[in-house]
């Protein structure tokens, strides 16, 4: 049974927040995720969670136009591939990491501003009658003013 | 810049980590009304058209959603009931405003490495729905710092 999580998000000029992050995951995050972020300026938020194999998240944020972003998906080592998906409002897919190897970052740019959807999940390693593995999943953003 | 906006988010972190999410959330909304109001007032109407501090206002319409949602998970706490009311004053004058957005064409950019998300957007934000933006925030704002 899949468990959907949706995490409201905020992106306000340059400032967000962030909903219930595990305070272990959070050192995770910060000490894997952040340095993928490379020459982006993080946004400050946390958003990590232990999840599940096979489990997805959703998340919706607002993006604006004339910014540059980075999105850094990472899962501990003990976690099959991550996979992350983005949606427009209309649902239509804008980007899957499936087809880059289950690449961790994601550099994108808007033409106009708008509220993206990203669904995360944690494939399966399909070893059925072993313990699921789960683990920490962090997601970051980073921006840069565009030039 | 970089550093105040990290200080800034560093410090919202900080308040929802250590159970204040309802202090945390106060203080997001705190900046972003004060962002609104400034920039609002920094408008000139003579340039009106083709303003962009005047979209990037309009773009807050985007957000106003999640921010009472982000409120309305520490509903009951009488200081953030109080912004549900006001917020919800300012998304009447925000629901205004007609935002339509065309079908979004994602093109990846081998240069940058970078995909770009292209696509149109059409508001038909007037200046005098503008002023009626920019003047409950005011009334708003004047209500916080009282």
């Amino acid at each position: 049974m899949r468990i959907y999580r949706i995490i409201p998000m905020l992106a306000l000029f340059m400032i967000a927040t962030t909903v219930n992050v595990d305070a272990q995951c959070k050192a995770f995050a910060k000490k894997v995720c952040l340095p993928e972020l490379g020459a982006y300026t993080h946004d400050g938020n946390y958003h990590a969670a232990v999840l599940v194999e096979g489990e997805e998240a959703e998340l919706y944020k607002t993006f604006y136009s004339d910014m540059e972003y980075r999105v850094a998906i990472c899962g501990e080592d003990k976690l099959p591939n991550i996979e992350f998906r983005v949606l427009d409002s209309n649902k239509n897919e804008l980007y899957s990491n499936k087809g880059a190897n289950f690449a961790k970052t994601w550099d994108f740019k808007l033409q106009s501003s708008q509220q993206l959807k990203l669904v995360v999940k944690v494939s399966s390693f399909n070893k059925p009658g072993n313990t699921p593995a789960s683990g920490c999943v962090a997601i970051m953003f980073g921006f840069k003013i565009k030039k | 810049m970089k550093i105040v906006s990290e200080t800034f988010m560093n410090s919202n972190s900080y308040l929802e980590d250590n159970g204040q999410p309802a202090i945390a959330a106060m203080v997001l909304m705190g900046g972003w009304f004060e962002g609104l109001y400034i920039s609002t007032q920094l408008v000139d109407m003579n340039d009106f058209n083709g303003n962009k501090l005047v979209g990037r206002i309009i773009d807050q319409k985007l957000s106003i959603d999640i921010l009472l949602s982000l409120l309305e998970s520490s509903k009951g706490n009488p200081a953030v009931d109080e912004l549900i009311i006001q917020v919800k004053k300012l998304k009447v004058v925000f629901d205004k405003i007609k935002l339509t957005t065309s079908r979004v064409r994602p093109e990846f950019d081998k240069a940058s490495n970078t995909t770009v998300l292209k696509s149109e957007v059409k508001t038909d934000m007037t200046p005098a729905v503008f002023k009626e933006l920019s003047a409950t925030v005011a009334e708003i704002r004047s209500t916080f710092v009282k």
